[in-house]
């Protein structure tokens, strides 16, 4: 039998994993009102980048991962260009509602063309950094906790660029009004770009861990996909903090899940939550506040 | 938005021919695998018209139609197999059973904003997936779910002629709703929806009912597949279904109906001549998907359109 302290930090684990995408997700939802179905395609694709530079490669982590975020980085800022500024140019009010199709398409393309390039095969690394920590008696590897470190970590960061740089306050005022935003000097179109790149970047560090944790495979995305949307759902459509609490609270409610049913059942449980917060409180656990502006 | 437009009278006058053509294919070549390509893409015409019916017209990208499907589907196919129930009547149960669902969602999500519909319905279609594969011992998971055939023999010939029928029935059931009154009231929502609200339009009520009417076509669907592929997985609760139907249907041009017929013979027919690549077909439906929102968003309906439009000035200028 599990104690309640070692459930806590084992959801605390796994919620790390989450935490990135869907954080990222709800940025991407909240600032520049994209509803990315290909986001967790974005993790997949960091966690092959990253299998390569450690594997491959043989480079240190903490390098594999910087280099992993300014790959993807570069890569989220050249599909904004290229297909989502096309598209936003001609879709008005509709723009939302066609981003999802966008996206789709662009994860079809995302997921078998890894198919296509490095097979169906699971790929996965033993350890970042060899080792475990005895905790209350159970060896839990210390890889868990760099990562729940370096998740934190980053979204500490993250979230004082947000709040506290030139740029950030540019990104969040493009947030709540674009065209306000775009009087006052703010490049939306920069705006759009950075903030693509950077959920792009986010999503690639959490598809490293998610890599490094288990493995990573073509359909991975497909999984890192559906969590990410069920936390943002759940948090409220577009919550970047929302979001951040949820990850953990949906790895608290997989991990009861785990530990009470029989695998395979947890995802019922999270849909059962989500049709519940839809029934009785539609905007979410910590309701979004940017209610009405994703809706224009 | 005047991008999209009803279907001209006149389009509909050529139809009667055209199905009587294509009703003359199967006796005339006695080609069973043209007669089972061509089955497949009156099978996905028909998903595309009934994925349409959200997408196009009330603006809600339905993400779970798979869920819907697979309902009719494992409905029918069960009840075949557990209470020897012949298919011809399973299909009435299956199909109240997808639209009673189809309903359910749409009250519980509708009220919000459109993607809520799509990401909820998406969850519940990934969860269906999975009730599936867990329960095995009820739905034999993925070794797979046997059917009985809808007709005795081997033949794709009955099936051929059945397929086409449902089509043009849809078809014609879709395109009347399009035209009447409800039709104009799911574009109006499509459109802006606080207009429609504050022009008295009971945006609720039209908006479960384009959904519940889409959901019950595809159930319809799946009772079809189901019984004409023989054996299903849980799979066809999943994207496999719902990309393909989302894919014919923006390539056709949403807010069409109609557009996926052509939509549906142009992408199967690619599937059929690049066969080898078999796995990464899918990657075909995602650079279509990109192709059309942003470069051809009234699909392959606003193509035609501009060809008709150009002859018609040409011979105008003779």
């Amino acid at each position: 039998m599990i104690s309640p302290v070692e459930l806590l930090i084992v959801s605390l684990l796994r919620g790390s994993l989450y935490v990135l995408i869907s954080a990222s997700l709800a940025m991407l939802f909240g600032i520049i009102s994209v509803a990315s179905f290909c986001h967790g395609d974005f993790a997949m694709l960091g966690g092959y980048l990253s299998y390569f530079l450690l594997v491959s490669l043989g480079l240190n982590p903490i390098l594999a991962l910087v280099l992993t975020a300014a790959v993807m980085f570069l890569f989220g800022c050249l599909i904004e260009k290229s297909l989502l500024f096309p598209l936003r140019k001609t879709s008005g009010k509709l723009w939302m509602f066609y981003t999802f199709v966008l996206t789709l398409g662009i994860s079809q393309v995302l997921e078998n063309g890894a198919l296509a390039a490095f097979g169906a095969a699971f790929l996965g690394i033993k350890s970042l950094w060899p080792g475990n920590i005895n905790l209350l008696g159970t060896a839990t590897s210390l890889d868990r906790f760099a990562i729940l470190g370096i998740s934190v970590g980053i979204v500490v960061v993250f979230w004082f660029f947000l709040k506290y740089t030139k740029i950030g306050r540019a990104i969040r005022a493009v947030g709540i009004n674009e065209e306000a935003a775009s009087i006052f000097g703010v490049n939306v179109n920069f705006i759009y770009t950075l903030t693509f790149g950077l959920s792009a970047l986010l999503a690639g560090i959490g598809g490293l861990f998610y890599m490094v944790l288990f493995t990573t495979y073509p359909l991975m995305g497909v999984t890192a996909n559906l969590k990410a949307w069920i936390v943002v759902v759940t948090a409220g459509l577009g919550n970047i903090k929302g979001a951040i609490y949820c990850s953990f609270l949906l790895s608290f409610a997989e991990t009861l899940a785990y530990t009470f049913l029989s695998a395979g059942w947890q995802n019922v449980i999270s849909i059962i939550i989500v049709a519940l917060i839809l029934l009785f409180k539609p905007t979410g656990l910590f309701g979004t506040e940017v209610k009405g502006i994703w809706e224009r | 938005m005047g991008e999209i437009n009803l279907p001209k009278l006149k389009t509909f006058k050529i139809l009667p021919y055209l199905l009587f053509v294509v009703a003359l294919v199967p006796p005339l070549f006695k080609n069973e695998y043209l007669n089972s390509v061509l089955i497949s893409i009156f099978l996905w015409a028909a998903i595309g018209a009934s994925f349409d019916l959200t997408a196009g017209f009330i603006r809600v990208t339905n993400f779970g139609y798979a869920g819907f499907f697979a309902i009719g589907a494992y409905t029918s196919g069960l009840l075949a197999l557990y209470f020897n129930i012949s298919p011809w009547i399973g299909v009435f149960p299956a199909v109240a059973f997808a639209a009673a669902l189809g309903a359910l969602v749409g009250l519980l999500t509708l009220r919000l904003h459109g993607i809520y519909a799509a990401v909820f319905s998406w969850f519940l279609a990934e969860t269906i997936k999975y009730i599936l594969a867990a329960a095995s011992d009820i739905t034999r998971g993925y070794q797979g779910l046997m059917n009985p055939p809808l007709f005795p023999g081997i033949s794709r010939f009955p099936y051929y002629y059945f397929i086409l029928g449902i089509l043009a029935f849809e078809i014609i059931i879709l395109t009347k709703i399009a035209r009447g009154k409800m039709g104009f009231a799911f574009r109006v929502i499509g459109e802006d929806e606080t207009a429609a609200k504050s022009i008295g339009v009971n945006v609720l009520y039209y908006k479960v009912s384009a959904f519940t009417i889409s959901t019950a076509f595809a159930g319809l669907l799946g009772v079809f597949y189901a019984h004409y592929i023989g054996v299903i997985t849980p799979d066809v609760s999943s994207l496999v279904i719902t990309v393909p139907a989302l894919a014919i249907c923006y390539v056709g041009g949403v807010g069409s109906i109609w557009g996926s017929i052509p939509s549906s013979f142009v992408i199967i027919t690619i599937f059929e001549a690049f066969r080898e690549i078999g796995a990464y077909r899918f990657i075909i439906y995602g650079v279509l998907l990109i192709v059309v929102m942003i470069w051809a968003r009234t699909g392959l309906v606003g193509l035609i359109r501009k060809a008709a439009e150009k002859m018609k000035v040409t011979e105008k200028e003779k």
